[in-house]
């Protein structure tokens, strides 16, 4: 059989005839009449007749022909690309495939058989090829081919193990029964691997690495075997402190988290207290003290013993720790202190002495506010204004510094102070108690440029303008309805401040997203594309934190902005068409290295990361986001009576466009100081409700917002 | 209050709070999948309460890739000054801006540390800017010195710091040295 003619010079070929494959067609039938055996046009062929609906049966049985071809095909490659496109074929009609069928799996064997000595590298190549397609059927084939052949390499067996539950984890949903064979069929191997570890550790397949060990961690949590997994945790020769757990904290953590799901109280407060009791002893402690984990899960267990939920003995042990002066600088047990109050479910309550001591001692970091919020909020009324009135006047008594870093400290107590005030005062406002804070937290802000501190960002006073442009808002809320007009006032004030802001902290990040949200509710498009500009959000990032410029941008900037020369908008943020297609980049770009990352990594597969690896791919292919660019770039095309070009648009599957969504997106990162009553501010300077699945469904079905389905894979 | 615990993949949805700060480099997700996959025991997360990630580290263990000039390796009998045996290497370590002074970046460290002590490293390194004091000095109080300036190492032709911590496998500290700010090497002596 010749074969002088490759895949990459038909491919080339096939390029040069575009859209035009009538006439490639005609062209790839000519050379077959003069070489009809040749595979690489075969492949062409099939190809081509995909491409035209009234050829699809007929590709599909060439492409059969090639599979059952004796001789077999031998040339990887070759194999790889007829594996592909039973793939790509399989898939159009059913997107939960898990395998390109029998044919195609029978194809690798006869090439595999072929190979004599070097089977290992054709399977290598099925495996590689499978997990690029998401066809985990196949992979499984192939592992359970490599583990076979390569019985004294564990790495195929635990591998096996890995890919049968992907396998499972794909199929679950449109075939639960073989979801359920291949998850015995992992969970009966790992259970044979235990055992034999227990009875002879060095066994071939034994467990004997922490890599293997994560693996039996996962797959015994997903399929609930948690009390299983504990004993072998306990275990001392497989569990954490054998040589291989090494102690890792990693596996200690699994461990209480087991013992809370599983209720065991008791065991989880002596295991957790005995190993804090045994820190007092370690001069810096332990790395178990310094975790918060074993601290909170300490005191929920309490709270579910009846002979500890008075927190008696808790208490004891937080005041021996208390008495310790470097744990004095140990904000976990700071917490615990503050928290240890809380240990009885009846009678739950917030020591305000408490809190103010913990103000006293965290006051010049940002973290004050954060760890003490939620404790202050469920303060009685009388007590927080007590807190408040504490924290004003601890402020004020404190005289302003000379020195350069004890400014800073000031400033961020005046700060926290404020951040409290607001919480628990300011936030419920009406119209005189706002303004007047505003002109406090106006004040504070120029007073931290007096100063000239050398800091940026949340460290160094800046939320002080941030505070005032919260106030701002809520002023507008407050009067729109009286006076719409006036009320406007308030919003320009809010922008306005902004611009300050982010001369002054040209790094902060934060505070840029902040004002982009703030000008898309202002219709300000091209300043807030600006600020996204200098943001420079990228790669992941921008599943998480796009749709803060996105979000409704055919409403208010659908056509390329006209700015002026004063603004730095680089030549893709002039056109939102543009950015949106930037954004839109990163899924089938990150989709396809993360295939192609666990394919290639086979001889060093990571099967304890294959699982992770795949949730990472789902999370990205059903991301919420991706459809919010998709309608938002639809709806600006429409707008412009553009045709919509086709579209770099990941793996959406149009046909199941809602289902098993994966909302990514970060609201996180808009400041918010409101107590739990109120709507969070990211809400009252959205532009619009959130956009949910409900305003993206109907608009697949419109065929203006549809884009061309690339041909897959790529 | 703070809780360590190993870094995963889907953890790249919740880093905005860290890697939006502007000295955060934020990688196409090769770079974070090729860490967390050959070295998943040196990816740390630390987690606020809340679970909001505040810190993470990113490290590895390697070696340089030829043979010792006397193998097998002994610092007592290694001429070359320059051969990197077996190690950790901290490649990013960064700490969100709210969450600073709280001791994450020493409790990251530290966890690397001794993870690399439980590969028997001889010691970890990692690459700091020559003008960039604060964090030199954060290193010195963790116990790290300077073991030599690389010249023109960064892409604007900053001078490197390379800065070690010898672990429990080098007893007799053989692998640091006093005045490494003075010892200059050029980029290409150094793997």
């Amino acid at each position: 059989m010749s074969n002088r003619l490759t895949l990459a010079k038909v491919d080339e070929l096939d390029k040069t005839y575009g859209r035009n494959h009538k006439q490639a067609l005609k062209d790839c039938e000519k050379k077959l009449q003069k070489d009809p055996k040749n595979v690489v046009l075969q492949i062409w062929k099939a190809n081509l007749l995909w491409k035209s609906p009234k050829q699809k049966d007929e590709a599909w049985d060439v492409c059969m022909g090639l599979c059952k071809r004796e001789p077999p095909i031998t040339d990887l490659e070759i194999v790889a690309r007829i594996h592909e496109f039973a793939g790509l074929v399989l898939s159009r009609q059913n997107s939960s495939i898990n395998s390109a069928g029998k044919e195609v799996q029978s194809m690798w064997q006869k090439a595999a058989k072929a190979a004599g000595k070097n089977q290992s590298n054709v399977f290598i190549s099925m495996f590689q090829t499978s997990v690029k397609l998401d066809l985990w059927s196949d992979a499984q084939l192939a592992m359970l081919n490599l583990r076979n052949l390569n019985r004294d390499e564990p790495k195929y067996y635990f591998g096996y193990i890995a890919v049968s539950q992907l396998a499972a984890d794909n199929v679950r949903d449109v075939d639960p029964k073989a979801a359920e064979t291949d998850s015995k069929w992992a969970f009966a191997f790992l259970s044979k691997a235990v055992e034999q570890t227990l009875s002879n550790p060095s066994a071939r397949n034994a467990v004997g690495s922490l890599n293997e060990l994560r693996l039996v961690a996962q797959i015994y949590r997903k399929q609930g075997k948690r009390k299983e997994l504990l004993s072998i945790l306990d275990n001392k020769d497989i569990g954490i402190t054998s040589k291989v757990g090494k102690n890792d904290p990693e596996f200690t953590k699994a461990k209480v988290e087991l013992m809370e799901e599983e209720e065991m109280y008791a065991d989880l407060y002596k295991f957790c207290y005995d190993i804090l009791k045994a820190g007092l002893n370690a001069p810096d402690g332990s790395v178990e003290t310094s975790d918060w984990s074993m601290w909170s899960h300490l005191m929920q267990s309490a709270a579910e013993l009846p002979g500890k939920k008075d927190g008696k003995e808790v208490e004891e042990l937080i005041q021996e720790y208390m008495a310790r002066e470097p744990s004095q600088k140990e904000r976990n047990i700071w917490m615990a202190y503050l928290s240890s109050s809380r240990i009885p479910k009846d009678a739950p309550r917030v020591d305000i002495e408490r809190c103010k001591k913990y103000f006293d001692h965290f006051f010049e970091l940002h973290c004050c506010f954060t760890d003490l919020r939620h404790l202050v909020i469920s303060l009685e009324l009388d007590e927080r204004g007590s807190f408040v009135e504490y924290t004003i006047s601890s402020t004020n008594a404190a005289p302003e510094p000379e020195d350069k870093a004890d400014q800073l400290k000031w400033i961020m107590k005046k700060l926290n102070s404020l951040k409290f005030e607001y919480l628990l005062r300011a936030a419920k406002g009406d119209k005189q108690t706002l303004e007047a804070f505003v002109r406090k937290c106006l004040d504070l802000y120029k007073k931290r440029y007096e100063l000239d501190v050398d800091a940026s960002g949340p460290i160094a006073g800046d939320e002080a303008a941030v505070l005032a442009i919260m106030c701002l808002v809520k002023l507008h809320d407050l009067t729109t309805s009286k006076d719409v007009i006036s009320a406007e006032k308030y919003y320009i004030q809010a922008a306005a401040l902004c611009r300050p802001l982010i001369e002054k902290s040209p790094a902060d990040r934060q505070v840029r997203l902040f004002a982009v949200k703030l000008y898309m509710l202002l219709g300000l498009g091209s300043m807030a594309s600006e600020q996204y500009l200098f943001c420079r959000i990228k790669e992941i990032m921008q599943d998480t934190l796009s749709h803060t410029l996105f979000s409704r941008l055919s409403i208010t900037h659908p056509f390329p902005s006209t700015t002026p020369a004063s603004m730095r908008l680089e030549k893709p943020f002039r056109d939102s068409c543009t950015m949106l297609q930037q954004a839109l980049t990163i899924y089938e770009r990150s989709i396809s290295k993360i295939r192609g990352f666990m394919g290639q990594a086979l001889p060093t597969f990571q099967f304890d990361k294959a699982l992770e690896f795949n949730d990472m791919i789902i999370r990205l292919s059903t991301s919420y986001t991706v459809r919010l660019l998709l309608v938002e770039f639809g709806r600006i095309c429409r707008l412009r009576g553009q045709e919509q070009s086709a579209l770099n648009y990941g793996s959406v599957d149009f046909d199941d466009w809602l289902s098993k969504l994966s909302d990514n997106r970060d609201d996180g990162i808009t400041y918010d100081f409101e107590p739990p009553d109120l709507t969070p501010f990211a809400s009252r300077i959205r532009n619009g409700p959130v956009p949910n699945p409900r305003s993206t469904s109907s608009a697949p079905r419109t065929p203006q917002t549809r884009p061309s389905r690339p041909s897959r894979p790529s | 209050m703070a809780s360590i615990r190993p870094m995963t993949a889907l953890d790249l949805f919740h880093f905005n709070q860290t890697n939006l700060d502007h000295l955060t480099e934020t990688y196409h997700i090769g770079f974070y999948l090729e860490y967390l996959s050959r070295w998943p025991h040196l990816c740390r997360v630390i987690e606020g309460h809340d679970g909001t990630i505040e810190g993470y580290i990113l490290g590895k263990l390697e070696a340089s890739p030829f043979p010792p000039p006397n193998p097998p390796y002994d610092p007592d009998t290694n001429p070359n000054p320059n051969y990197l045996p077996w190690h950790g290497h901290i490649t990013a370590l960064t700490v969100a801006p709210g969450a600073r002074r709280l001791g994450h970046a020493t409790k990251l460290t530290e966890s690397l540390e001794r993870q690399s002590d439980a590969h028997d490293a001889w010691f970890v390194d990692l690459f700091v800017r020559a003008e960039n004091s604060v964090a030199q000095e954060l290193y010195r109080k963790m116990g790290y010195s300077v073991y030599r300036r690389v010249v023109g190492y960064y892409n604007d032709d900053s001078d490197a710091f390379d800065m070690r911590k010898p672990l429990s496998r080098d007893k007799d500290r053989k692998h640091v040295r006093e005045n490494g700010e003075n010892i200059n090497v050029e980029p290409s002596e150094v793997w």
